[in-house]
């Protein structure tokens, strides 16, 4: 009678721990998921940021060099690849071309002293030159919460609960090296 | 026999412990190696000139005007000399140092660097001083603002040799941004001679810049409701080790940063 009573003691205990070990790591993996996701939601912010600032510099640019077609091709067909991007290796791609297209943009203003010496083209390349540090910085912050969160699904003992709960690795945002660089004019 | 397994298991627990206080200390090694800015001062005086580029009154008038502004709005503007970039770009180390230190509110994010090099100073060259805005001074501070100002305050003391008097003004103006951003009143004595620092009109139309607004405006909302970037991305250092977030007195708030600004 006493040791059956102690078995279902037993039993009990066992489950309860059971339960909190469940608990506690499924909902490290939920807030882990949710930093990426909101990591991630930055790099879009930033991105689409980007993405509003080309039509000014273009027809800013324009004003001046509107002979240097080639550029404003580059700089229109890397920006189509971006919208037209499916996966997550894809679009870093897009964004490490449209990166470099829109540095040779801004560089050719070398050629240009007017250009170069134009209160609106200058505020345009800061903004842009923010923009792509702020774009590499939200990109490092979502890579730093995607490594966190594949380590965890990984480890054990959250990869019990994140194979129960199908808790997926996530992909990073990686483009091919140099693709952080800022464009920069020395003013 | 039994003494030998005595003494067997003595020294596995020796070599537990030692293998423990290793693994700790390399663990911490680790961190402090992948660091090469500045460590965090524990205590805030708002100008560190490391390189020794600023004279001490213009040193004294910064502090006070610092301190005057974090009293009233809890912004905080930092000054930071450095003699070399560590062979990291300006805008990567002004991040890594803004981020370590925590500087501005924790809530608001309202902090500013402006991060002078002197190699490149003295060199003439692209890296001299970068001017790092906090999220929440962004709508204060923009990026085309924050080259104006170094284009108009900084570089053309820098250009004379007067390193001092272009960190000095370049200061004085984001001071008197962050002052009329917060609704501080420029005719305050103390803030008086703020007013001597105009900063030249936009020259982009409102209208042009309307796209950017509303997208610095959906993003300081997303951080707001996700509690995304603020929380999450801050190194190890700033809120677990040093308890930021805490009100101290005199020492960093653990704001973080996105990396708006500019360069030159």
């Amino acid at each position: 009678m006493k040791s059956g009573f102690r078995g279902i003691l037993i039993v009990v205990l066992v489950v309860i721990v059971l339960a909190v070990f469940v608990f506690s790591n499924y909902n490290g993996l939920v807030a882990s998921e949710e930093a990426v996701n909101s990591a991630w939601s930055q790099v879009e912010n930033q991105l689409q940021r980007r993405m509003d600032l080309i039509p000014n510099l273009v027809s800013t640019v324009k004003g001046y060099a509107a002979h240097e077609e080639e550029i404003f091709t580059e700089v229109a067909r890397a920006r189509e690849k971006l919208f037209g991007a499916g996966s997550l290796s894809e679009m870093a791609d897009a964004d490490r071309e449209l990166s470099g297209a829109l540095s040779r943009l801004i560089a050719i203003a070398e050629n240009y002293p007017q250009l170069k010496a134009d209160a609106n083209f200058r505020q345009l390349s800061d903004e842009l030159a923010g923009t792509e540090n702020r774009i590499a910085t939200s990109r490092m912050d979502y890579n730093n919460a995607v490594q966190s969160y594949n380590t965890k699904i990984r480890r054990f003992p959250t990869v019990i609960i994140a194979g129960i709960f199908g808790f997926e690795k996530k992909d990073y945002f990686n483009a091919a090296e140099g693709a952080g660089q800022v464009p920069s004019v020395d003013f | 026999m039994i003494g030998m397994g005595k003494i067997i298991r003595k020294h596995v627990k020796t070599g537990l412990l030692i293998a423990a206080v290793l693994f700790v200390l390399l663990a911490n090694t680790g961190i402090a190696c992948a660091e090469p800015v500045p460590a965090r001062p524990f205590e805030n005086i708002y100008v560190f000139d490391y390189a020794g580029l600023i004279d001490d009154a213009d040193e004294q008038q910064m502090r006070k005007i610092a301190e005057l502004l974090e009293e009233k709005s809890k912004a905080q503007l930092i000054v930071v000399t450095i003699n070399d970039l560590a062979q990291m770009e300006i805008e990567d180390y002004a991040l890594e140092l803004f981020r370590n230190w925590g500087i501005g509110d924790k809530e608001k994010n309202n902090g500013l660097l402006i991060l002078v090099n002197k190699e490149s100073l003295l060199e003439n060259r692209r890296g001299r001083i970068r001017i790092e805005v906090g999220y929440g001074l962004e709508g204060a501070i923009n990026d085309g603002k924050a080259g104006a100002i170094l284009d108009t305050y900084a570089l053309p003391a820098f250009e004379l040799g007067e390193y001092s008097r272009g960190i000095r003004d370049t200061f004085m103006v984001a001071a008197a941004e962050v002052a009329k951003e917060y609704g501080l009143d420029l005719e305050d004595e103390n803030f008086a001679h703020l007013k001597d620092y105009p900063v030249e009109d936009e020259e982009v139309s409102l209208l042009a810049l309307l796209p950017i607004i509303i997208v610095v405006v959906i993003f300081l909302i997303t951080i707001r409701k996700t509690g995304g970037p603020r929380g999450y991305h801050r190194g190890p250092f700033t809120g677990t080790f040093f308890g930021s977030g805490h009100s101290r007195g005199g020492g960093f708030g653990g704001g973080s940063t996105g990396g708006g600004g500019a360069s030159r």
